[in-house]
Parts: structure tokens; C-alpha cells; sequence
């Protein structure tokens, strides 16, 4: 499992692979953690290539935000497709981690956050 | 009535080949957008579930049948596992670590009935994904049935 990984401004951004699902949640999940653990606890996951999630991929994210507190950072979701927005939105993850437009919110989003600590 | 019928490997990746051959089948008669996208997401649930309550880690097959009619789709998931103990669906906390498969399909079928048998149990999920039959184009009582993995 590999990612596509840059840099906006000062934060990392982590591209996510089109399918987020059963097969490849938990890869996901432990490569991103590790990537907080050893790398950065402040991420931007870029949500704007997944097609398709299911209920695990949500719970590999809500995973990954867990860590990221738990190191005293955070992440934000960005650029999420109407599909997967929807089922977002169904479950309320948005209440737990923030999801926004685009990379450029999410990098305003963690720098203010990284101001008002 | 349209009928197709898929038999698939459970294996992890079965979910997201199950949404692709829900929605095949139903752009086949005609029948796309959100509502259709929104039951094969459930569709997905099941077979997920069926992948991991029913089988785990032993080899075994999931059975697919889709079917068509009057703008109603029905899928009907099947395996050779005893289904779930607790069939109460409550709303799951938003932080929580799982539980949001069931939920997923409550929201947005129709219908989800669970039948529980010496077959094994089934999961049947309708939803209605057209105004009417006239969008449906399917020859009657075609089939078709596809095996993967």
C-alpha cells in the first residue's frame, strides 16, 4: 500500500487510493498511524480521488483522527465526491472529524487550530 | 422481471466488486444516480457482514440475486452463517468504532429484512430507484449469472 504524500504550505497532505473499503481499511489505517506516529501528528487526507467507501474505510479514518489527537494533532478530510460525502454525512462522522471543500480549507483549517493551542 | 444472479468468493475485496455488479446490473435496465449508488453501498454492508460474521476466516461463497421491477430493486444477500444474534438497529455514536453497517442500510432501503433458516440467512434490501416501471427495459424474466473470485 502506497500514498501519494506532499506538502501544502506546512502540512502533509496523504492522497488516499480510490477504494477505501474491507480489503484495504485496515492497511490504510495502520500506514497513516504509523505516518503520525513517525512523521507528523497534523495531516491532511486528501479524500478527492476515493470513489468508493464503505463503513470500514469510516472507521479506518475515525481511527487515524484518534491517533493523530492522541499525539496532539489532528486531521482534516478534504475534497470528499458527493458518493462518499453522503455516507459521511449519513453517519456523522463530519461531527467527529472535520471535512471540508478542498486542501486549501484544510491547511487554513489545521493552521488555525495550530494558532489557538 | 429482470433477475440476475452473482456468486461470489468471500474475500474482502468481495464488497466492492458486489456495488460494481449492482450498479452494472441496474445501468444495465436503465437505472442510475443517487438512489442506485445508495443501495449498492448497502448492498456492500451485507456482503461485508456475511464476509465477516458468517464465514471469518473460513473459505465460503456469497450469493447475490438482483432483480428489477416496477422502478423497485431488490437484492437479496445470501450466506451459510447463522446471522446476527441482536436484530435491533440502533443509531450508532459517531466516534464509534464500529456498528455502522446495519445503519447504513436502514437509512437508506426501503426495506432490509433478515431471514435466518437452515439455507443459512439472508439479507433483502429493497429500494425503489425509478418513478416508474417504463424505465425499465429489461426483457422479462431474463437472467443471467456471473461467478467471481
Amino acid at each position: 500500500m502506497s500514498f501519494s504524500v506532499e506538502l501544502h504550505d506546512e502540512f502533509v497532505v496523504v492522497r488516499l487510493p480510490a477504494t477505501l473499503s474491507l480489503a484495504n481499511a485496515a492497511a490504510v489505517r495502520n500506514q497513516l498511524e504509523r505516518h503520525i506516529q513517525d512523521v507528523s501528528a497534523e495531516l491532511i487526507v486528501d479524500l478527492s480521488g476515493v470513489e468508493f467507501i464503505d463503513s470500514s474505510g469510516l472507521a479506518a479514518l475515525l481511527s487515524v483522527c484518534r491517533a493523530a489527537r492522541a499525539w496532539g494533532g489532528d486531521i482534516v478530510l478534504a475534497g470528499p465526491l458527493p458518493r462518499v460525502q453522503a455516507l459521511i454525512e449519513l453517519t456523522r462522522l463530519d461531527d467527529v472529524v472535520d471535512v471540508v471543500a478542498d486542501i486549501a480549507e484544510a491547511s487554513a483549517r489545521l493552521s488555525a487550530r495550530r494558532e489557538a493551542a | 422481471m429482470f433477475h440476475e444472479l452473482l456468486l461470489i468468493g468471500a474475500v474482502p475485496e468481495a464488497g466492492h466488486e458486489a456495488a460494481r455488479w449492482v450498479e452494472g446490473g441496474c445501468s444495465r435496465f436503465g437505472l442510475r444516480g443517487p438512489a442506485v449508488e445508495q443501495l449498492s453501498a448497502c448492498v456492500v454492508e451485507a456482503v461485508n457482514n456475511a464476509i465477516e460474521h458468517a464465514y471469518g476466516t473460513i473459505a465460503g461463497d456469497v450469493q447475490l440475486t438482483l432483480s428489477a421491477e416496477a422502478g423497485v430493486v431488490t437484492v437479496v444477500v445470501s450466506d451459510r452463517g447463522p446471522g446476527p444474534r441482536d436484530s435491533e438497529v440502533l443509531a450508532p455514536e459517531p466516534d464509534a468504532p464500529r456498528g455502522r453497517g446495519r445503519w447504513i442500510m436502514d437509512q437508506w432501503c426501503d426495506s432490509v429484512e433478515l431471514q435466518k433458516g437452515a439455507f443459512g440467512f439472508r439479507t433483502i434490501l429493497s429500494k425503489q430507484c425509478a418513478a416508474n416501471a417504463a424505465s425499465i427495459s429489461g426483457r422479462p424474466d431474463s437472467s443471467q449469472l456471473t461467478r467471481l473470485f
